[in-house]
């Protein structure tokens, strides 16, 4: 049982170490054997869980291994590979660790059984995705990694409540299973959770990081940080109806930050928070082949988005910025990054073909009820948005010459196979999605490229692209310039952090004016103490408060004889 | 007599992402109509539904974006707009 005790994802953080030590052209190959090792170990053993230890009369599960972690835990190992090979484009031992740990953290979140470790291993990935984002060189790179830290800190909060409340119902609460909404230890968990899949009001801590992390960082917090999440939700609260309005705000929010974004790697974040609440809402219906979607889209993002996040970071390590506004006559000066931002922008908007359509098409079958019309309608929208705003408009500002070609270089060698190694993983996993199905739990006999299914994806996104470039031509759409959005953190950072202040001052004023009037209240409560013990050293004094005094001193002495 | 080199054309990738964005529209609604016949759970699913649900997500792109830019817009230029976002996120942390 030893064996089937080692969790896959510790082997990640085994290497995260050694990298720390290990010499520039070392540490690429050895963060893809710790991907490959880590593979062998997950896809070498058989389901079930290994034997529990006992520590302080709670269970700790260290190897929980079923269908729902194995294709997560698959999807994350694979994103590893081409980020591995990414990484050795520049040195810099700290990240590479940072992102080994994070990933190591991830899968270990994964695997474990109980819910201890799932905290413990959840709140070390985001330790270290915090410590992603301060290696980073770009700008205000470690004010974000500091606001990443604050909203883990306020996750990991909630998970320590929720799961001290949970636990209060005896130690085989433990186990990392089913849980009730309407428990308040679920409760608290539940809240943390949607910190960490990015829900409404709490969406604003991935574009923040993903526009602030290095090129690599970005990918790699791309793959690791909001599915976490989503695996967590599908394994404690599948079918919570809640969900689906919380995906569908989701969905909402990120559809629109996603079409107004000039920063390509901020709308790639939006992106990915729709994608995640396509993700959520499935969860929320909670049917079989809902939460096989579910796993599918999860699986299927993660590489999408790995791959479109690093072929972005190869034009920001050359230009410092992914802006559309800046991307005209980028093609002739880095004419590979060019065409695998084409096909990443293929991939994330479910093209047939690419991985996500494969999946996206599962959750179209899922939500074809009545009673869910509102969802298939908005999960088949998300393609058309996510192609016209992360694949067409990129293609027609870096394809437009500019009288006189930018003098830049190529993106370097490992950034570009990195991004089209990610690339390729989606491409070959849309053609033959046999394989991806054949993961999931549920048993799916599910034929992506039938007609009744392929053609309403190609006139969608056809009629889409045919739209946006007529609104284009007749100058409907607004032009590409370089400005940047507010979002609710513009609150969280502004009103809210002035009225915080405000609120501080004021308290400080009230505590110093209590003070004060205590102060003062002591100090005549001493005066006419002393001037009453002063007193009694004159008990003959013609004076009423003598005889006061004399009585009290009797009254004290007759109720001491009285007890006595 | 030298021939005076043609200049590259203004629009770039625009005629071929018509081209493909037609013959995918073309392909998929032929297939849609003469394969599918008009059934579908409601009336989004039925043929020709789903370039209706592509041409409103284009204009979702338009309205959202024009919004976004009257609405949420910082009118400053980047390097300004950073600058003043990092003084809020000391203010933020302070």
């Amino acid at each position: 049982m030893l064996t089937l005790s080692l969790n896959p994802g510790f082997v990640p953080i085994l290497a995260a170490l050694l990298l720390l030590a290990a010499p520039r052209g070392l540490r690429a190959p050895t963060m893809a054997a710790a991907a490959i090792g880590a593979l062998w170990l997950l896809l070498d053993h058989e389901f079930g869980a290994a034997a529990a230890m006992a520590q302080m009369g709670l269970p700790v599960v260290l190897l929980n291994l079923d269908a729902l972690n194995r294709i997560f835990g698959i999807a994350l190992l694979i994103a590893l590979i081409p980020i591995s090979i990414y990484a050795s484009a520049r040195p810099n031992r700290y990240e590479d660790s940072a992102i080994l740990l994070m990933f190591g953290g991830a899968v270990s979140a994964l695997f474990v059984g109980d819910l201890i470790s799932f905290v413990a291993a959840a709140s070390l990935a985001g330790l270290a995705a915090s410590w992603v984002v301060f290696c980073s060189p770009l700008e205000d790179a470690s004010r974000s990694g500091a606001r990443l830290l604050i909203w883990h800190g306020l996750e990991g909060m909630l998970y320590l409540v929720g799961v001290a409340l949970h636990l209060s119902a005896g130690a085989e609460a433990s186990v990392f299973a089913r849980m009730e909404i309407a428990s308040l230890g679920g409760a608290f968990i539940f809240a943390a959770l949607l910190i960490r899949v990015g829900a409404p009001m709490a969406h604003v801590w991935l574009k923040d990081v993903v526009a602030h992390a290095s090129p690599v960082g970005s990918a790699a917090l791309s793959a690791t940080t909001t599915m976490l999440g989503v695996y967590a939700l599908a394994r404690l609260f599948p079918a919570e109806p809640v969900l689906m309005f919380i995906g569908a705000g989701m969905i909402v929010i990120g559809a629109f930050y996603l079409a107004a974004e000039d920063d390509l790697r901020r709308a790639g974040a939006y992106a990915l928070t729709a994608q995640t609440g396509i993700c959520v809402a499935l969860i929320g219906y909670g049917s079989p082949l809902a939460m096989a979607a579910a796993e599918g889209a999860s699986f299927a993002a993660i590489l999408a988005f790995v791959a479109y996040q690093a072929t972005l970071g190869g034009i920001v390590d050359r230009t410092g910025a992914a802006r559309i506004s800046g991307f005209v006559g980028l093609s002739r000066a880095m004419p590979f990054t060019s065409f695998l931002l084409l096909g990443a922008g293929l991939a994330v908007a479910a093209v047939p073909g690419f991985a996500l359509y494969a999946t996206h098409a599962v959750a179209l079958e899922a939500f074809a009820q009545w009673e869910t019309i509102w969802l298939w309608a908005m999960t088949a929208f998300v393609p058309g948005v996510t192609f016209v705003c992360l694949a067409l408009r990129p293609a027609l500002s870096i394809y437009r010459p500019l009288p006189r070609p930018m003098r830049m270089n190529e993106a370097p060698f490992p950034m570009l196979l990195g991004a089209g190694l990610a690339t390729f993983f989606c491409l070959s996993v849309g053609m033959a999605p046999r394989w991806l199905y054949d993961l999931m739990p549920a048993q799916l006999s599910f034929q992506p490229f039938e007609l009744d299914r392929l053609a309403p994806q190609l006139q969608l996104l056809g009629v889409a692209g045919l739209v946006a470039i007529g609104f284009r031509v007749t100058a409907v759409m607004p032009r590409d310039l370089p400005i940047q959005l507010l979002d609710i953190d513009a609150l969280y950072r502004g009103p809210l952090a002035s009225a915080g202040r405000w609120a501080g001052v004021l308290l400080l004023r009230v505590y110093g004016g209590w003070q004060d009037l205590s102060r003062r209240a002591a100090r005549a409560a001493a005066t006419a103490a002393q001037a009453w013990i002063s007193r009694c050293d004159r008990p003959y004094a013609a004076s009423i408060s003598s005889f006061v005094q004399l009585t009290s001193i009797a009254v004290a002495l007759a109720v001491l004889l009285l007890v006595h | 007599m030298t021939r005076t080199p043609r200049a590259p054309s203004q629009g770039g990738l625009l005629g071929v992402a018509t081209l493909v964005c037609g013959v995918a529209a073309i392909t998929g609604l032929a297939f849609d109509f003469s394969l599918r016949g008009f059934g579908g759970f409601w009336v989004g699913a039925q043929s020709g539904g789903a370039a209706a649900i592509g041409a409103s997500a284009a204009i979702f792109v338009v309205l959202a974006a024009r919004s976004a830019r009257w609405l949420l817009a910082r009118k400053t230029s980047p390097v300004v707009a950073e600058q003043k976002g990092g003084e809020a996120d000391a203010d933020a942390l302070t």
